[in-house]
């Protein structure tokens, strides 16, 4: 049973982190960008060409695709949801399909669509923790992802651009009038986001095989945890990953395993149709 | 409420970008001609029989289907270099249209569609999944075209009348006991199995339970996971939970590596054991130290010294290592040649059908002849990954 509950709470942690870089973007930039998963799948890459070809550890590799793709979130948010900022919701959600189509076909070119093995020491190690023997690596991913959630919430409650950020959430146009520079608070939450999808996707990395369609299905279910838990609500978001990692995990082993991931499907289903505006209400 | 309708208008985007995500981001057919210009040095003009082939060659399997349709072009190359195919006294080039199925049944079928009345081949090659090959021959037989899978082993596809349908694949059912006494020998009691839930890993968990009970092995309990699937670890902490000695694993070589890596993290006291569908060369490079001890079924056998020339041959050609995908293409297209030769037509369907029924062949994987369903008796073989290599040894 402990297996099952930390089986769950790793894949929950990855939830968290790629639903907490969404729901922030929608919370502040009003944006939902459906190439997320695809920025996921770059950081796995990047940090998957980091570690082979640079030789450099794994931490390095984790930092610096967090960094890189940070700049290329920038880019993209300069390039393409910039001149968008008065479009509809709809339009830029179409440029984002597009987006993420782009990136997925570039991998393809680029990488080929063969996965890849990002074949770390932690990856081999195991630790025993409460009975339960599980790799160092997975266990990073709890660790690494708690971290960094709190390392954002921290950003977002103590820091200045946190608090500008915060107040362009509530009310943009009061917060542009009282001074705060708008564009800076959307590229640098963007670059959060994609920051941290990143570091998911080369925590992961690891676990699973990195390939070009990886960022798939973990943005589908990343966009479950985003509506489970309330459009812009970073808390809504940790609480909401946890849990679907936990009902996957257990909904697996206890109802079926070949549904596993129609558990995703069915709640974002039932949220949308009886309390759309998540559990935890808007952020 | 106007939210809710966005969000509502959201979902249906984002079912769009399943169906999208479902493509693999490749859209279209590819259409590769493998053309010989009549290059030869003699004068005589050479006529050109084109034959169908439908492979994945991309999506999820693309590998693999790509050396199917790679073996089929080396062949065919081979061929057409050395003079091409007397048919009824007429010289004739081969050339093949392939279609890319992508691994999925729908697109085979258009293929087999496409390949029948647009381009009126008199015979089709194809395909990889047994799930693909159904829905193209369920329309081939229908035509009355023949389809000769290289690489498709369901016993469905010989138990539903395809009077058109041939294959030139291994299979599970004509190889049953042998394989079953093979695993059950290597001292297992209590084996559990994971398979990929199509009509090949479903083959598997119908054939194997009641052979092993007959050995008294106990299959502790079945489980499915789907195309695409990487964490295993709900899955394989549920089977390790009914305590088998080992788990036999129906899948190919991606899901295979992924599955060995966390069985050994989950339940490293558990035995590993699998099915005919992975690759060695690409497991040991995606699972590392997890491949170490594992026994399975291989589709090669030990290789001799004229699958070593083929190897390398291959390897030139094309630039990238060979594989039993590519041997099976190679043997199957050498077969259709012959057939064609014996039928003395290259549009009389029917004929073909009836010469490549009659057609016998000892290729690279063994010795090739059908019975009446149009089913292979290929045999067995055996492998083991052991000291970060693999060593196969012939079955019986």
């Amino acid at each position: 049973m402990l297996t099952h509950i930390l089986n769950g709470l790793i894949i929950g942690s990855s939830y968290v982190l790629i639903a907490s870089g969404l729901t922030l973007i929608f919370g502040i930039l009003d944006v939902i960008n459906l190439a997320h998963g695809e920025v996921y799948m770059i950081g796995a890459f990047v940090a998957y060409l980091a570690f082979t070809s640079l030789g450099i550890s794994f931490w390095l590799a984790l930092l610096l695709s967090m960094i890189l793709v940070a700049v290329f979130g920038v880019i993209i948010e300069k390039i393409i949801f910039k001149p968008l900022r008065n479009q509809t919701l709809l339009n830029t959600l179409l440029v984002s399909i597009a987006l993420a189509v782009l990136l997925q076909n570039v991998a393809m070119l680029l990488w080929g669509s063969e996965p890849k093995l990002l074949q770390t020491a932690m990856a081999t190690q195991t630790i025993s923790i409460l009975g339960v023997s599980l790799t160092v690596q997975r266990l990073m991913v709890i660790v690494v992802g708690a971290i960094l959630i709190i390392g954002l919430h921290l950003l977002i409650e103590k820091t200045s651009i946190g608090k500008a950020m915060r107040a362009t959430a509530q009310d943009k146009e009061a917060a542009a009038l009282m001074g705060i520079n708008i564009d800076k608070v959307y590229t640098f939450t963007f670059a959060v986001g994609c920051a941290l999808a990143a570091a998911a996707g080369s925590l992961i990395a690891p676990v699973f095989l990195v390939f070009p369609t990886m960022g798939f299905l973990p943005f589908i279910k990343g966009f479950t945890v985003v509506i489970l838990g309330g459009l812009g609500n970073v808390l809504g978001a940790i609480y909401a990953g946890l849990l679907l990692g936990l009902i996957e995990s257990l909904g697996a082993v206890y109802i079926s395993t070949a549904y596993k991931d129609t558990f995703a499907f069915i709640i974002l289903i039932l949220v949308l149709l009886f309390k759309p505006s998540g559990l935890l209400g808007r952020g | 409420m106007k939210k809710l309708g966005l969000l509502l208008l959201v979902m249906l985007l984002m079912t769009s970008l399943v169906v999208v995500g479902c493509g693999q981001g490749e859209t279209g057919e590819q259409t590769d001609k493998s053309q010989e210009p009549a290059q030869s040095s003699d004068k005589e003009e050479f006529k050109t029989v084109k034959l169908g082939v439908i492979q994945p060659i991309t999506g999820a399997i693309a590998y693999g289907g790509q050396a199917a349709a790679n073996g089929h072009k080396l062949a065919v190359k081979e061929i057409n270099e050395s003079g091409g195919i007397t048919v009824n006294g007429e010289k004739y080039k081969i050339e093949l249209l392939i279609e890319d199925s992508k691994g999925v049944p729908k697109e085979s079928a258009a293929a087999t569609t496409k390949l029948i009345f647009n381009d009126n081949v008199p015979l089709i090659m194809g395909d990889f999944t047994s799930s693909s090959t159904f829905a193209s021959a369920e329309i081939a037989n229908r035509e009355g075209v023949p389809i000769f899978s290289p690489l498709s082993s369901s016993a469905k596809l010989t138990t539903s009348g395809f009077e058109y349908f041939f294959r030139g694949r291994v299979t599970t059912h004509n190889n049953l006991d042998g394989a079953a006494k093979f695993f059950a020998d290597l001292g297992h009691k209590k084996i559990a199995m994971l398979a990929i839930n199509d009509d090949w890993g479903r083959g598997d968990t119908t054939l194997f339970p009641p052979a092993w009970e007959k050995l008294g092995v106990e299959v502790t309990v079945i489980e499915y996971f789907d195309q695409g699937q990487t964490d295993f670890y709900p899955v394989l902490s549920k089977i390790a939970d009914t305590k088998p000695d080992a788990i036999f694993v129906t899948a190919s070589t991606e899901p295979a590596s992924l599955i060995f890596k966390q069985a050994r993290e989950v339940a490293p006291e558990l035995d590993l054991l699998t099915s005919g569908g992975i690759d060695p060369v690409k497991t040991l490079e995606l699972a590392g130290d997890a491949a170490e001890g594992i026994w399975f079924w291989s589709v090669d056998g030990p290789a001799t010294p004229a699958i070593k020339e083929f190897d390398k041959k291959y390897e030139e050609e094309f630039g990238i290592p060979s594989m039993s995908n590519a041997k099976s293409g190679y043997d199957v297209a050498q077969i259709v040649a012959i057939a064609l030769e014996k039928a003395g037509t290259v549009t009389d369907s029917k004929k073909i059908r009836d010469a490549l029924a009659e057609t016998e062949y000892d290729g690279y994987m063994g010795h090739y002849n059908f019975d009446e369903t149009g089913d292979s008796f290929l045999k067995m073989n055996f492998g083991k990954f052991e000291n970060g290599s693999f060593t196969i040894t012939k079955g019986e």
